[in-house]
This record gives structure tokens, C-alpha cells and sequence, in this order.
């Protein structure tokens, strides 16, 4: 089965969990597809959780689940040494981040200190504790969630930080049709019932595949410009950096393979800007929330007609 | 890189600075047979020098170190000197190893040849040689930027590459043109003070008249002189005797005039007692620096000489006269050319300047035979005039013209009239002279040029044209007589020649009217002309010829022909040619708007094909198949086919919708 097919699989398979969000199961797939981390950002009971742990279990990934607080601690999330009386020695008691998937419930609630040392792990897919260097799993993902609009004892994640999300993306409320479905046909946690379509195995070969996916010039240049084009914006307080390109790029070469084509063609650039980019452009009018969030996308659609596309 | 068209190139343009310092004719003999050499070598890819790094350099020091010293001791000019030692930095790094950076260093020193060049020379050829050089260093390095990525690089991008030079090649020429025409006064002369015309020709003027030697004055078709006639003859070529000295001691093989020089003036009057009369004529004169000489010439009789300016770096320099005996006039500065004024009066016999009563009918101790030959030629003729007249029929009729010169002989006279019984001008006058005082008939040569020939409003002479003539003391005055057979009096050149020196004497004139002589003035003129021009002129600037006149119009279109192709090639540069699979897009969109699908206009087609996926559109998937044969066409190496095409636009129309 390749990639493609696969894909597919598993977004017919996510779909009976989350239901009426294909757009966004798309994307989240699309995103673990490119290696990247995940940043939902939505109000509380909209499926962020739901989403985050369906991913883990389709793919059979091990999941950990850390629910960021005030008090939280770096060594809550990486793991600690334990002294062991009886053969008076240290032992290495991993933490929760030490799984294929981690859902970071909540990550403004915790002290900058406790948001670095993840996001740390999330950047160099290892672990560094008492000058030991302990790899994370492979694949690793971090999915994170924040409330937008509940910001009261939050530490808002700074700009450097939210860069190294692959994509934001916000589920929103339900259809009216489809939620009274989804009312009608719940019984029990639906999770129980999803099974494993998918083996981790899998999911690094669909990264491979991405990893494949050609990039031509005109492409490149595509892209180039439409960063370019969020620096020199009169709206834009800093427009996106180089690595927001870079994974502009890799995430259009995961899109690319829904389509099961060996090459980004400017619609998957398209496809995937918003979700990559909204997250890493600083506005003038710097309002914080689900404004700010909105605003980014109106910007991002502005620029895409802009920029004429490569024909 | 062996020889890739880099390295080739690369010597061409090193050739072609070689040339620029080569051309004023100034290296030392050693310079200039080493270039060639080591240029041969470098052609054939043989490298003496890779390797021998260390050694080579050492020498090159030494060489260096000899160059100062003969600077110092002022036995070498300065610039010469540079020019050679950067000749010598060419050859060796010609011969060294062909690196890349050997490259750049053999077009650098090209470079300060070429700049070497403009420091020692103003010809015409040197621009081309200007040209050349830049055109082939552009090319070799661009050739040099290619070949380090050589494998990279495939035969289509080549090609392409190639493309954007010769337009860029163009942009240059173009813009170079329009650099020489801005900017005036390109030549210094700084090594080359006193004229040395190194490719051009010699005039044949001298301070003296020597028979025998040898030598190719007569082909020369570089111009000596331009002059423009008041009044104007209106006649295309001129049969006129150009005077420039006279000569009146001879002492068998040589001719001297007798005599002190006067003190400088500014204005010399000759034959002071002649009346003014009807057929003067007023000359304007502009000297080429192919002119050599410092003598002044002047229509026959000359009676006038005035305004005379030496032109130099800092424009023109009134200049004193000097006349000196045998009526020569000349400039007291010495410069590569001169403008100055004469009057001559042409018909009438004015110069009544009685000879010398010894001098004028001296004879040197000659071959008793020619006595005998002047009695028989002149055919017992008692009649000054008479006699004048047989000896100049005779020696015309029974001799011939040549240009072969005899070489060093005991007697030259004896053996032009006994031997070869051909000679030149300056035999025939020499003889006629002679024989004219054997028959007690006063005479003296005058050497000058005869002929001209319009060249716009003007007249020119060439070095080629130059001759010498006899004049007789007749009846109380002086006749002028030419015993040269006509075949030989003026330039003698065939069609071919005389075709290519025309083109080269137009461009040369272009040269000389757009950069050498462009000045400031000029330019000021110019500029004003541009920004406003001036209605009235018009018609009188249409009336008169291209050559005499500075009309802004070439300089104007040549610079806006430079400014468009610039302006297309950054163009072109920036926006790439539409790909291939662009006109497919543009098919494909126009087919979905008939077919009634109308957001074709608003939104991408990949866009578009999904939502119609979505909605279920009939179109959708024809449209899906052609998109993704599209993007595969625009985005990767599967080009298109016309039949594929056709076949994908055809399922659109196919498609009930």
C-alpha cells in the first residue's frame, strides 16, 4: 500500500471519531506526514483531545498525555532519577514525553521554563538530563493545545517558540446537522472502538515518501515570494522567517501526497499556507486570540491573490 | 580545462591588449617578439611555465627590476616600460597551468594592456582593438563561470546561456559606442610625444630631398591633411600642387635649402611686393598626426599664413611660425597635428624672388653624359621658356614611372636617367632641375603633395599624395614644371585597397569627428541639441554632409538603441520565457469558460478541479486528468506532447455537462 493510499485510509478511519472536520483530519495527518508538530488552538470540548489521541491510535503509536498547569515542572514532562534504596543507585524514571505522541493539553498554562524544556525536545528530538543525552522515540510528535480566549494566569508562547509548530490549526464548532448525529449515534468513548489502521513503521515510510516529493524552482521561488511578500506587508509587524519557508515547503510536499504526485505543485503551497504561516506572522494591530488568529488568515488569503502563482 | 573556449578566448582578448600597446608601434623589439611566441605556445597547449612557479617569478623580478632601472636612467619612458612588464606578466601567465585564477590574472593584465594602449595612442584601430578585448574577456569568463560547473550544465542551458552573452555581447558594443561618443578626448600620447605614426604612413615631407634609399611612400592612403577652400572648387578631385618648401643646393645625391631662419611670428607674408588679386584663395587646414611634419603646406603660390594652433591634451594652443629659407613655414611646437589658415594665389606667376646668381644655377660635379642629355632634350631651344618646356615634355615622354627604389647607389641621377631609366618624383624633379641649370635656366625643387579629393565639405590629402615638382626662373619669375609622368603623381592604389581604405578613412573620420576631437564643447552643444532642438538649424544641418558637421542624431540613436537592449535584456533576465505548458493552462481555462464553468477566471485551476470533484461537476474528471497533467508538465521533466494535448482538451469538450 503506499502512501497515498494510506492516507486515505486513515483519514476515512479518523473521520468516524472527528466527525465533519475532513479539512482539518487532513491536515493533521498532512502534518505528522511532514515530521511536524501540532498546534491545536481552539476553545475547550471542540475534539482537540479527541483529534490528538485518534492520531495516536490509528498509527498505534504510544501516547502520552501531559496536562500543562501552573506548577509543572521540566522534570514532570522528561522524567526524573529516582534513588533506589536498596541498590543505592540512580535510576532514570523516563516522563511522559518519552512516546511517539504527546498531547500537550493546555501548554500556556505552564511557566516559560516548563514550555521550553518541550519545546526544546520537540526541536532536537532528544532529551538532555543530568548530562545524559537520551533520544526520544521515532516517529516523535508533540500535539499542543491552547485556548485562545481564556488568557487570564496564561504565559502567552513567544514568537521563537510558536515557530517551531509545523502548523496551527483550530477545529471550530460543529455543524448544527452534524453534531445532533453526533449526538444521536455516541455511545460510550468512541476512541474505544478505533482500532489501529496503521503501524508506526508506516508512518515513517509516509515520511520518507514526503521527504521525496520534488520541489521545482518555479515552485521554490512560489513560495519565496509569498514570504517575501508577509515581510514587506503594511498589516504585518515581522513577516515569516526562512524556517517558516522551509517548512512551508515541507509541509506542501506532505500535501502533495494526497494526490499521490512526486512533486508540490502550487496548490499544495496554497493548501497548506495558512495552517504554516498564520502562527508566525506578528500583526500591527498585535491583538492576541482568536482575533489575531483570524486577522493572519484574511492577511494570508490577501497575499495568495496577490502573488501571482507560477502558470 | 585544457583548451576550453574560455582559454581561447581568454588569449584572444590578452591578444587583442597586446595589439592596443603593440599598435603605436613604442615596445622593445624583445616585448614584442615574445608575445606572439608565448601566444602560439598557449594556442597549441604548450605550457612551459606550469610548475615552474617560483623560477619564472624570479626572473620576471629581474626583468622588472632592469625595466626601473632604465626608467630611472631615463633610457625608457615610464608608461613603455609599465606596458612591457605587463606584457611580460601576460605571457607568463598564459603559459602557467590554465586555472581559473590563471585566467582572471591573464585578463587582468590584459585589462592594463588595454588601458596601457589608450595612454599611448588615439588611432582608431586601437578601439577596435578596445572592443575586441572586452567582447572576448566577457566571453572567457563567462566560459570560466561555466566550465567550473561543467557537468552540471546540459547542452539546452548551454545554449540558452550562450543567448543571453551575444545579447549582452551586443548591449556592450552598443553601450561602448555610445561611451566613446559621450566621452572626448580618449589619447593622451603620453610616451608618444613627438609623432610617431607607428602603423600609418609617412608623408615623404623632410627637411631634405635624398635620392636613392628605399622605402613604400607613395600607397599610403592615410590622410595627411583636411582643408577646406574658400572659394569652394566644388570638383570632386583636385588637380593642385600642394607647396611646401623649395630647395636650391644639390650636391648629387641630395637637395638642402641655403640660408638663416627668421625670428617666430604669428603671421608670415610671402612675396610682399605681389598685388592683391582676384584668385586668392583662402585655406583652412587641419593636420593628421600621420602628417609627421612641422612644415606647413599651402595651395600654390602660398602668400599668407595665419592662426596657427598646435592641438594637444588641453585643446588648442596658438602656435608662432618660423619661416625658414626655401620658404618653409613652420610650427614652433612640436605636436601630432595642427590647424592654421594660408591664402594662395593660383593662377598668376606672383613669386618674383630673383635666385640665388650662384646658387640658382650651381651644379654639383656630375656624369658628364648628363649635360650631353640636357643639350639633346632640349633640342637646341634658346628660349628660356622653351627649354623649360622641351626638358619637361622629354623627360615625361621617354621615362618611366616606378616606386621601386634603386637603393644605395654612387650616382643616383646618372643612374635614374642612364640605368634604370625609371624612377620617382623626387628623380624626375632632381633630373629636370639639373638639366635646367646645365642650359643656364635658374630652377629650384619644391617638395608638397599634388592632388585631394572631397570628403564632405572638405578636402583631403593623403600621405600617398605626396610629391616633389621643379620650378624655373623664367622671365622673371617662377614656373612651375612636373617632369613626372602622370601615372605616378598621385596615390596609386587598386580597387580593392582603395575600397577598404575608404571604409576605414569614414570610419576613421567618424573617430577622429565623435571621440578624438569631441570636445567638451561639443558635448555642452550636444546636450542643449538634445534638450532642446533647434528648429532653424535644421535644414542647414541636412544641407551639409555627415562628416564636417556635428550632427547629434547617430550618438542619440545609438545611445537610445543601448538604453532599449539594456532595458530588454533586464527584462528578459527577470521574466523567463513562458514554459511550454503555459499555453496548455491558457487553452484548458478558455475551454472550461465556454463550457460555462465561470470562477475560471477568479480561481486556480487546481482550486478549481477540487471543487468540482466536490460538487460533482460532469467536467470534473476530465478537468482532474488535464490539471494533473498540467502541473506534471509545468513542474517536472514531462513535457507535453501535441497529440496527449489535443486529446485532453477534446475530453472537456467530449463531457456532457
Amino acid at each position: 500500500m503506499n502512501a497515498t493510499d494510506l492516507l486515505k485510509k486513515l483519514h476515512v478511519h479518523l473521520g468516524q471519531v472527528v466527525l465533519g472536520k475532513p479539512e482539518q483530519t487532513k491536515l493533521a495527518l498532512t502534518c505528522l506526514a511532514a515530521r511536524g508538530h501540532l498546534l491545536l488552538e481552539d476553545v475547550p470540548g471542540v475534539g482537540k483531545t479527541t483529534l490528538a489521541e485518534g492520531l495516536a491510535r490509528c498509527f498505534a503509536l504510544s501516547f502520552g498525555r501531559v496536562q500543562f498547569t501552573a506548577d509543572l515542572l521540566p522534570s514532570d514532562i522528561l522524567g526524573s532519577q529516582i534513588f533506589l534504596p536498596q541498590q543505592g543507585t540512580f535510576e532514570f524514571r523516563p516522563g511522559p514525553i518519552f512516546h511517539h505522541l504527546v498531547l500537550a493539553d493546555e501548554l500556556n498554562r505552564a511557566p516559560p521554563r516548563t514550555q521550553s524544556a518541550l519545546l526544546e525536545a520537540m526541536a532536537q528530538g532528544q532529551v538532555s538530563l543530568d548530562g545524559v543525552t537520551r533520544k526520544l522515540p521515532a516517529p516523535f510528535t508533540v500535539v499542543a493545545t491552547q485556548n485562545p480566549l481564556d488568557l487570564a494566569g496564561t504565559y502567552p508562547l513567544p514568537d521563537s517558540q510558536l515557530d517551531r509548530f509545523l502548523m496551527r490549526l483550530s477545529l471550530g464548532h460543529l455543524d448544527p446537522a452534524i453534531e445532533a448525529e453526533l449526538i444521536i449515534s455516541r455511545r460510550g468513548d468512541p476512541l474505544h472502538a478505533l482500532t489501529a489502521v496503521a503501524t508506526a513503521d508506516e508512518l515513517v515510510s509516509i515520511q520518507v515518501a514526503a521527504d521525496r516529493v520534488e520541489v521545482s524552482r518555479d515552485v521554490a521561488d512560489y513560495a519565496v515570494r509569498l514570504a517575501h511578500e508577509t515581510r514587506s506587508h503594511a498589516e504585518i509587524e515581522r513577516g515569516v522567517s526562512t524556517r517558516a519557508v522551509l517548512a512551508l515547503i515541507s509541509a506542501a510536499r506532505a500535501w502533495a501526497l494526497w494526490e499521490d504526485r512526486g512533486f508540490v505543485s502550487p496548490g499544495d503551497v496554497r493548501a497548506v499556507l495558512k495552517p504554516s504561516l498564520s502562527h508566525r506572522l506578528v500583526l500591527k494591530s498585535s491583538m492576541q486570540g482568536a482575533f489575531s488568529r483570524e486577522e493572519a488568515g484574511h492577511l494570508i488569503d490577501e497575499l495568495t491573490r496577490r502573488v501571482p502563482a507560477p502558470r | 580545462m585544457r583548451r576550453t573556449p574560455g582559454v581561447i578566448s581568454r588569449d584572444l582578448a590578452a591578444l587583442a591588449g597586446f595589439g592596443a600597446v603593440a599598435l603605436p608601434g613604442v615596445l622593445p623589439l624583445p616585448v614584442l617578439v615574445i608575445f606572439p611566441f608565448a601566444l602560439i605556445l598557449s594556442l597549441l597547449d604548450i605550457r612551459p611555465l606550469a610548475g615552474r612557479r617560483t623560477a619564472s617569478v624570479i626572473v620576471l623580478l629581474v626583468i622588472a627590476l632592469g625595466l626601473f632601472g632604465a626608467v630611472a636612467t631615463s633610457a625608457l619612458d615610464l608608461v613603455i616600460a609599465a606596458v612591457s612588464f605587463a606584457t611580460l606578466v601576460t605571457c607568463h601567465r598564459m603559459l602557467a597551468e590554465p586555472t581559473p585564477q590563471a585566467s582572471r590574472q591573464v585578463l587582468l593584465s590584459g585589462l592594463l594592456l588595454v588601458s596601457g594602449g589608450a595612454a599611448l595612442t588615439g588611432e582608431v584601430l586601437f578601439a577596435v582593438l578596445l572592443v575586441a578585448f572586452f567582447l572576448c574577456a566577457s566571453w572567457s569568463m563567462a566560459w570560466l563561470v561555466l566550465a567550473a560547473d561543467e557537468a552540471s550544465v546540459d547542452s539546452a542551458e548551454r545554449r540558452a546561456i550562450s543567448r543571453q552573452l551575444i545579447l549582452g555581447s551586443l548591449a556592450t558594443l552598443v553601450m561602448a559606442l555610445a561611451f566613446f561618443v559621450v566621452f572626448p578626448r580618449l589619447s593622451w600620447n603620453l610616451a608618444n610625444r613627438r609623432a610617431a605614426p607607428g602603423l600609418g604612413g609617412q608623408t615623404g615631407m623632410s627637411d631634405t630631398v635624398r635620392l636613392g634609399g628605399g622605402g613604400d611612400i607613395k600607397t599610403s592612403a592615410r590622410v595627411a591633411f583636411r582643408v577646406s577652400l574658400i572659394p569652394d572648387p566644388r570638383s570632386e578631385r583636385l588637380e593642385s600642387y600642394w607647396v611646401g618648401r623649395h630647395f636650391d643646393v644639390f650636391d648629387g645625391a641630395e637637395w638642402r635649402s641655403s640660408g638663416t631662419p627668421a625670428t617666430p611670428s604669428s603671421v608670415v607674408g610671402l612675396h610682399r611686393g605681389a598685388q592683391r588679386s582676384l584668385n586668392q584663395v583662402s585655406q583652412e587646414f587641419e593636420t593628421t598626426p600621420a602628417y609627421g611634419s612641422r612644415t606647413l603646406v599651402a595651395l600654390d603660390t602660398p602668400t599668407f599664413f595665419a592662426r596657427a594652433r598646435s592641438i594637444s591634451l588641453s585643446g588648442m594652443v596658438p602656435m608662432a611660425l618660423i619661416h625658414v629659407p626655401g620658404d618653409q613655414i613652420f610650427g614652433a611646437i612640436d605636436s601630432n597635428a595642427l590647424s592654421y589658415a594660408a591664402t594662395s594665389d593660383q593662377l598668376s606667376r606672383i613669386d618674383r624672388t630673383p635666385p640665388d646668381p650662384v646658387g640658382g644655377l650651381a651644379v654639383p660635379n656630375l656624369d658628364p653624359r648628363i649635360a650631353t642629355l640636357a643639350t639633346e632634350l632640349s633640342g637646341g631651344a634658346t628660349e628660356s621658356l622653351e627649354i623649360a618646356q622641351r626638358l619637361e615634355r622629354e623627360l615625361k615622354r621617354r621615362y618611366e614611372y616606378t616606386l621601386e627604389l634603386p637603393g644605395d647607389v654612387s650616382d643616383p641621377l646618372a643612374d635614374f636617367l642612364f640605368t634604370r631609366r625609371a624612377g620617382h618624383c623626387e628623380d624626375f624633379a632632381t633630373a629636370l632641375a639639373i638639366m635646367l641649370r646645365l642650359q643656364k635656366v635658374p630652377s629650384r625643387v619644391v617638395t608638397g603633395f599634388y592632388g585631394g579629393e572631397r570628403a564632405g565639405d572638405r578636402y583631403v590629402v593623403r600621405s600617398g599624395d605626396a610629391h616633389a615638382w621643379t620650378e624655373a626662373f623664367v622671365d622673371g619669375a617662377w614656373l612651375r614644371l612636373d617632369a613626372t609622368p602622370d601615372t605616378g603623381r598621385a596615390a596609386s592604389s587598386n580597387a580593392w585597397t582603395a575600397a577598404f581604405t575608404n571604409a576605414w578613412e569614414r570610419l576613421e573620420a567618424w573617430w577622429r569627428a565623435r571621440v578624438m576631437d569631441y570636445s567638451f564643447q561639443d558635448q555642452v552643444s550636444f546636450a542643449r541639441q538634445l534638450v532642446r532642438p533647434s528648429r532653424a538649424s535644421a535644414p542647414e544641418a541636412e544641407a551639409s554632409s555627415p562628416l564636417g558637421t556635428r550632427v547629434p542624431l547617430g550618438p542619440a540613436v545609438l545611445v537610445l538603441v543601448g538604453a532599449g537592449l539594456l532595458v530588454l535584456a533586464v527584462q528578459r533576465l527577470r521574466r523567463r520565457a513562458p514554459h511550454p505548458a503555459s499555453s496548455f493552462l491558457e487553452e484548458l481555462e478558455a475551454r472550461l469558460k465556454a463550457r460555462g464553468v465561470t470562477d475560471v477566471a477568479t480561481v486556480p485551476l487546481e482550486e478549481l478541479s477540487a471543487s468540482l470533484a466536490r460538487s460533482g461537476h460532469p467536467l470534473s474528471p476530465a478537468v482532474a486528468r488535464a490539471t494533473r497533467r498540467y502541473l506534471e508538465a509545468r513542474f517536472t521533466n514531462r513535457p507535453l506532447e501535441a497529440r496527449e494535448r489535443r486529446a485532453l482538451l477534446a475530453a472537456l469538450e467530449t463531457s456532457n455537462g
